[in-house]
């Protein structure tokens, strides 16, 4: 049984009655690539932002590392890092210096800014002024700083956002050895399944500030399913007759749809129906990103 | 941890700006404390205390408490820009103690603002050689007065800078509460003119005793001043450590 790094319960966000976070139990266990998923508005950042104490909840608890937020705010964010929204600076000092400053508040020495520099491979660029950083190596920067003491937990929000293909790479590989180099425990929000999906271990999926789904992101894979969608003179007959053998099956006037759970039920499937005048075959899939658009997008505009 | 933050501060601030309206204040209250003393010397024959009331005048009507806002804004400028405030916050720091260092880190640089001021004006007086006596000790008594005068308007301050996040806003409201203080310090008696804290400054650095000396109550008015920079400071920093950072 591993322990659960966040566990919030029940947690609620209320600005001038518009719920923007409503209900919300996240559990992120440890070791964990968290991708917390969901369209823009969604409630992502609110969330983040109770979770850092930045903003107070208007009702529901939050754990992490199983102590209390924000009771024992100081004592959690000693072993968080985090980047939320885009990343802040002081603009006229080096990237160094900057990083000089959050060493300092958490005591650490000057290794540990070179280490991190090299980590976000900015150590060439480290002595000049920050506001003539590109918006990538801004970026870089605000992982940096995330990352300079080592944190147990990493919190970052739309780490990707706005950075060319070259740099969203650079950024996904480093994500990906955090677990591993510091035993970090990442939670990352998106509002893109696919940039989820190459790194995240368990996903949670909100929408309107309500969780939709949240578990192992293989849980959620196995959501993606084919159908095969067969035209029939009489698909009622052979719905019924189907049925009886035990397949997934729905009907409608003109076809029926069958589940697909391995590519080789389709030669049982046409032995099924031998008897039955087929007049079309179509094979569905349904892959995560449609299911992602059905739970999100698209079912609000129908 | 505290003490951290407050050697922090140091690293932050853009130390030519703040250099830059020192000397201003300076030089601008030194030249025209010697040319008052001159162009009145019909009316106040010169000495050491005629160059300091001319020196000090515009010092502590406008300029110092227009600084405290200036460096108010400009302390709580660097976190504002950027957004910087949600990054400290997410950092294992107390607010409260945030909050003192800054407080500390604002008087600390009106002490420096006030004893340039000073130095100015001993260097003036060397080279001009008033006549008279110069009483150094008098001089550091009111440089210190002046000093923790304006720590109401300091707690003020700092309650309102961390809500307004435009530098260039923040000046403009400044000049125009720093203008009505020529009326206010110089027209009020003390126990009147002490809820406004721009003026406090004029009150503690003025000489008592010359005819044109303000009407001075220092019981009444250090009162006022106490009680009002723990009023603001207690209001100001239960806001801050209450307030949602979006």
């Amino acid at each position: 049984m591993m322990n659960n790094i966040i566990e919030t319960h029940d947690l609620c966000c209320q600005f001038n009655r518009i719920k923007s976070v409503d209900k919300i139990n996240i559990q992120i266990p440890e070791g964990a690539i968290y991708g917390f998923l969901g369209p823009n508005g969604a409630g992502k950042t609110t969330t983040l932002k109770m979770l850092l104490g930045l903003l107070n909840p208007s009702s529901g608890s939050i754990k992490i590392f199983g102590e209390k937020m924000p009771t024992n705010r100081i004592s959690i964010l000693r072993e968080i890092g985090s980047l939320i929204e885009s990343p802040s600076f002081y603009g006229h000092l080096s990237g160094y210096k900057n990083l000089k400053i959050f060493a300092s508040i958490y005591g650490l020495p000057n290794s540990a800014i070179e280490d991190v520099l090299n980590i976000v491979e900015l150590t060439p660029h480290a002595n000049r002024p920050v506001k003539h950083y590109s918006f990538g190596m801004k970026q870089r920067l605000g992982i940096a700083i995330a990352l300079i003491h080592k944190p147990k937990l990493l919190i970052l929000d739309e780490p990707t956002n706005g950075l060319d293909p070259a740099g969203i790479q650079q950024i996904r590989d480093l994500i990906k050895r955090l677990p591993t180099l510091y035993n970090t425990t990442v939670l990352i929000s998106s509002h893109l399944l696919s940039e989820v999906e190459q790194i995240a271990t368990h996903v949670g999926i909100i929408h309107g500030g309500k969780m939709l789904f949240q578990d192992a992101f293989d849980v959620l894979r196995k959501q993606q399913t084919s159908y095969l969608i067969i035209d029939l003179e009489d698909p009622s007959k052979a719905y019924q007759s189907m049925q009886k053998t035990g397949w997934d099956i729905t009907v409608n006037h003109t076809a029926i749809s069958i589940r697909l759970d391995t590519p080789g039920q389709k030669t049982k499937i046409f032995e099924c129906l031998k008897n039955f005048n087929i007049i079309n075959v179509k094979e569905k899939h349904r892959s995560l990103e449609d299911i992602f658009l059905d739970w999100t997008g698209v079912k609000k505009e129908v | 941890m505290l003490f951290n933050l407050y050697k922090l501060e140091f690293k932050k601030i853009q130390w030519s700006i703040l250099i830059f309206l020192i000397l201003l204040d300076t030089i601008i209250n030194a030249s025209l404390g010697a040319m008052f003393m001159k162009s009145n010397s019909w009316y106040f024959p010169p000495s050491w205390s005629e160059l300091y009331i001319q020196s000090l005048s515009f010092h502590a009507l406008f300029f110092y408490p227009l600084y405290v806002g200036i460096i108010t804004s400009l302390v709580c400028f660097y976190e504002h820009k950027n957004n910087a405030w949600k990054q400290l916050m997410c950092l294992p720091i107390s607010k409260t103690n945030l909050y003192v260092a800054k407080f500390m880190f604002i008087t600390t640089l009106l002490a420096i603002t006030q004893l340039t001021f000073f130095i100015g004006y001993f260097i003036t007086g060397w080279i001009i050689q008033p006549p008279g006596k110069l009483d150094v000790i008098n001089y550091i008594i009111y440089g210190i007065l002046g000093w923790l005068a304006m720590w109401p308007l300091v707690a003020l301050q700092l309650w309102i800078s961390q809500k307004i996040k435009n530098f260039g806003r923040s000046l403009l409201i400044n000049i125009f509460l720093v203008l009505p203080n020529v009326v206010v310090a110089t027209g009020f008696p003390s126990y009147i003119a002490a809820w406004f804290p721009f003026s406090l400054s004029y009150f503690a650095m003025y000489p008592q005793g010359s005819v044109l000396s303000p009407d001075f109550h220092p019981i009444f008015f250090w009162s006022i001043a106490f009680f009002t920079s723990i009023l603001y400071f207690y209001i100001g920093l239960t806001y801050f450590i209450n307030r949602n950072w979006n």
